[in-house]
């Protein structure tokens, strides 16, 4: 009997996120283990631009375990992620056309985009202001790789 | 289609959490703060420690002495503490075996509740001998905890008991009043210590610390430090005080020495009793004994016992005489007897004292002068002068729940026993017999009156931290009585140094001084009665209150030396040799400067 490929895809994110919320536990222990938030930003970006349902909710998913791991807002990374792939995202690739540059300014919107978003959400709404440290300049460093095998 | 649909459920929720955020974060912040603090903030407040008081020449009155107090965790006697408890009480008993393990335990259930979070208090005061050997095994112990606790004594003891006051264990009555007292424990309950309590107990300082969920301390977060050890210097000499007690002897009443402005050198009740042993406690048995003595130990006699003021009261009237519907020459024949609404009264000489003037009838004491006088002045007269010159008034000395005495008047009676007044009543008051009462210090006061012409207000109170204390004094006499007054010091200058004052033969003093004896009847003596008993002949109850009020240097006036000895007889016998020594006293500890004594 063949497997229908619906269904070995469906297997196959399975095994993903179940990956992921491993190493999402072991990076919140290990910092020189990146988070992979680049990496599921641009995962993200891709689901939405293919309009792969399936793919969005996994990778909300993912997102949701991130922001539970560090504390943030729940949804706050998925509605982010969402602003800058809707108003910022066309915007760079309107200026710049060099794909390097492009998949940089991914990788920093991702980080210290996010950051200055929860800051200001933070700030609105006297919460805790989230930390940042120089171990962000690292994972950009290896998540730029990982973003370009993507 | 879906995935907008999805991406704005997520939205919505985002939205709707962020509401609520806003709404506990922003909105509720003032509540939720607090309610967090109350979690994790914990105020404690810092005991004072009790002001000090001192004598004029700074000796040390009232101090504290160092000493610690053992707490003990809460909750230990629940089930499952319980062995801990025992542990601890028997560690306790085992390196501090003076410790009664009843009175531990009955101190430890009276506050134990399970809304107390706090340590208890177990043992009020150690030593600090005592403990120091044993604190560090003591405080290593997580469930015990010492702290230092100060405790007042008194170095004097019993000298000046009643005017100093003591401190003791706070009840509920007092700490309803002030609820500071629940947290420093000791208050003033007589005396010094009670009027100025306010002032010597301070003001507690403040911890705000914060702790964790088991209640245990974290961090400090602020320190206000208490205000405390406060100085109350007294207008007292203790080296006086402690000689006119040695005078005191054996005898019952009061003495006062005052400055003829008010400042108190001496003041003493008698007989006394010490001071520490209210701080540490006493046995029922021993304070059963005190109270129950018919000598009233407790009692503050200068300004709680009301005494009939028998002749002192002389000058004070004899100037109201003269100066109303009397003029100093006037005079009667004293036949010792004046018959008065079916009695006889008599004057206190049998034969009588003749021609009597206003000088001889204060210098003899002769009672007829007074009847009769009385008789023309009236009562009304009589009561409403003696008022104004500040009888049946509080001399408003700085010491707690001062008695007035009575003047009595026709209103007086009809009010308090709603009776009529007899003109007896008149002719009894001007002896300062009958209802008359005043306080040993209100006869100081008057003698103060009479010596300067100005009624001072006594007080102990020479200093308050650095505040020094102002003589403060009422005028209360007319330009007619002021004119007239050396009519009266005359007089009782003679009292003390003519050969027929009844004071003069009693006397011994280097100093030159004016007063007035008195010798205030406790029973009536029968109308039958053909000889009247010598004052040492009728039973100790029966005898007369001695009293000697004088000042002095007659010249220039700067003490009032006042002594009352209860049923001590004769006056001037009893009292007048006190009053000398107490003169020779002033002059050796330099207080009067006399280079030689007047010739009589």
């Amino acid at each position: 009997m063949q497997r229908s490929i619906t269904h070995q895809n469906t297997v196959e994110l399975f095994a993903y996120v179940v990956f992921f919320i491993f190493y999402s536990s072991l990076s919140s222990i290990y910092p020189f283990l990146p988070p992979m938030f680049a990496v599921l930003f641009v995962l993200f970006s891709k689901a939405l631009k293919r309009e792969d349902t399936i793919s969005v909710l996994i990778l909300s998913f993912c997102l949701v375990i991130f922001e539970a791991n560090n504390g943030y807002i729940l949804f706050s990374s998925i509605i982010y992620f969402y602003i800058l792939y809707k108003f910022i995202m066309p915007r760079i690739k309107q200026n710049f056309s060099c794909h390097e540059c492009i998949k940089i300014s991914n990788l920093v919107l991702a980080y210290l985009g996010y950051f200055l978003f929860l800051t200001l959400i933070s700030n609105i709404f006297l919460l805790t202001t989230p930390e940042i440290n120089y171990y962000i300049v690292y994972y950009i460093v290896i998540e730029f790789f990982l973003v370009s095998l993507l | 289609m879906k995935i907008k649909f999805i991406l704005l459920l997520f939205f919505s929720i985002w939205l709707a959490l962020l509401v609520r955020v806003f709404f506990l974060s922003v909105e509720s912040n003032s509540f939720y703060t607090k309610l967090s603090e109350k979690n994790t903030i914990k105020y404690e407040r810092i005991a004072p420690v009790r002001g000090e008081i001192v004598d004029n020449k700074n000796r040390p009155v009232a101090i504290n002495k160092l000493g610690f107090k053992i707490l003990l965790a809460p909750h230990l006697t629940y089930k499952k503490h319980k062995e801990q408890f025992e542990e601890e009480i028997k560690i306790l008993k085992k390196l501090l075996p003076s410790l009664d393990l009843i009175k531990i335990r009955k101190n430890y259930k009276k506050k134990e509740s399970y809304y107390n979070h706090n340590f208890i208090d177990i043992v009020h005061f150690i030593p600090y001998e005592e403990i120091m050997p044993v604190y560090s095994i003591l405080n290593l112990r997580e469930n015990i905890k010492i702290v230092p606790a100060p405790k007042r004594y008194y170095p004097y003891k019993n000298i000046a008991a009643h005017t100093i006051g003591y401190v003791s264990r706070a009840n509920q009555k007092d700490i309803d009043k002030d609820k500071m007292l629940e947290l420093i424990g000791y208050t003033g309950k007589t005396g010094i210590e009670k009027y100025y309590n306010k002032y010597l107990q301070g003001t507690p300082g403040a911890r705000k610390i914060q702790v964790n969920a088991k209640n245990q301390e974290i961090a400090e977060l602020t320190y206000k430090s208490a205000d405390e050890d406060r100085k109350l210097t007294l207008t007292l000499d203790m080296e006086l005080q402690s000689y006119i007690s040695n005078q005191f002897e054996g005898k019952v009443g009061a003495v006062v020495v005052m400055d003829v402005n008010g400042s108190i050198l001496s003041a003493g009740s008698f007989p006394n009793y010490d001071l520490n042993i209210f701080v540490s406690g006493m046995s029922y048995k021993m304070y059963n004994d005190l109270s129950s003595s018919l000598d009233h130990p407790f009692t503050n006699k200068l300004i709680h016992g009301l005494y009939p003021p028998g002749s002192t009261i002389k000058p004070m009237l004899g100037l109201l005489y003269i100066t109303t519907k009397l003029s100093p020459s006037w005079s009667v024949t004293c036949k010792s007897k004046l018959p008065l609404g079916g009695r006889i009264y008599r004057c206190w000489k049998k034969r009588g004292h003749e021609k009597t003037n206003i000088t001889k009838a204060i210098r003899e004491s002769c009672d007829d002068y007074f009847y009769k006088g009385s008789l023309i002045l009236g009562n009304k007269k009589m009561s409403e002068g003696l008022k104004r010159f500040g009888l049946s008034a509080k001399t408003g000395i700085d010491l707690p729940n001062e008695f007035i005495g009575v003047v009595p008047s026709r209103e007086w009676k009809r009010k308090k026993y709603n009776r009529n007044w007899n003109i007896g009543e008149t002719a009894n008051t001007a002896i300062g017999q009958g209802d008359f009462l005043t306080t040993p210090l209100q006869i100081a006061q008057q003698t103060a009156l009479i010596a300067t012409g100005r009624l001072p207000i006594p007080h102990l109170a020479h200093k308050i931290g650095d505040v020094v204390v102002q003589d403060t004094y009422r005028e209360v006499l007319t330009d007619k009585e002021l004119k007239r007054l050396p009519v009266i010091q005359k007089a009782m200058y003679q009292v003390c140094n003519n050969l027929k004052g009844t004071a003069t033969h009693y006397l011994h003093s280097r100093v030159t001084i004016a007063g007035k004896t008195g010798t205030a009847q406790v029973i009536a003596i029968k109308q039958d009665i053909k000889k009247r008993k010598l004052e040492h002949e009728l039973a100790y109850y029966n005898r007369s209150h001695a009293w000697f009020t004088s000042y002095g240097p007659y010249k220039n006036p700067q003490y009032v030396v006042m002594a009352m000895v209860e049923h001590g007889g004769h006056g001037g016998h009893a009292a007048g040799s006190i009053v000398s020594n107490i003169y020779n006293k002033l002059l050796e500890l330099g207080y009067i400067k006399q280079k030689k004594r007047r010739k009589r």
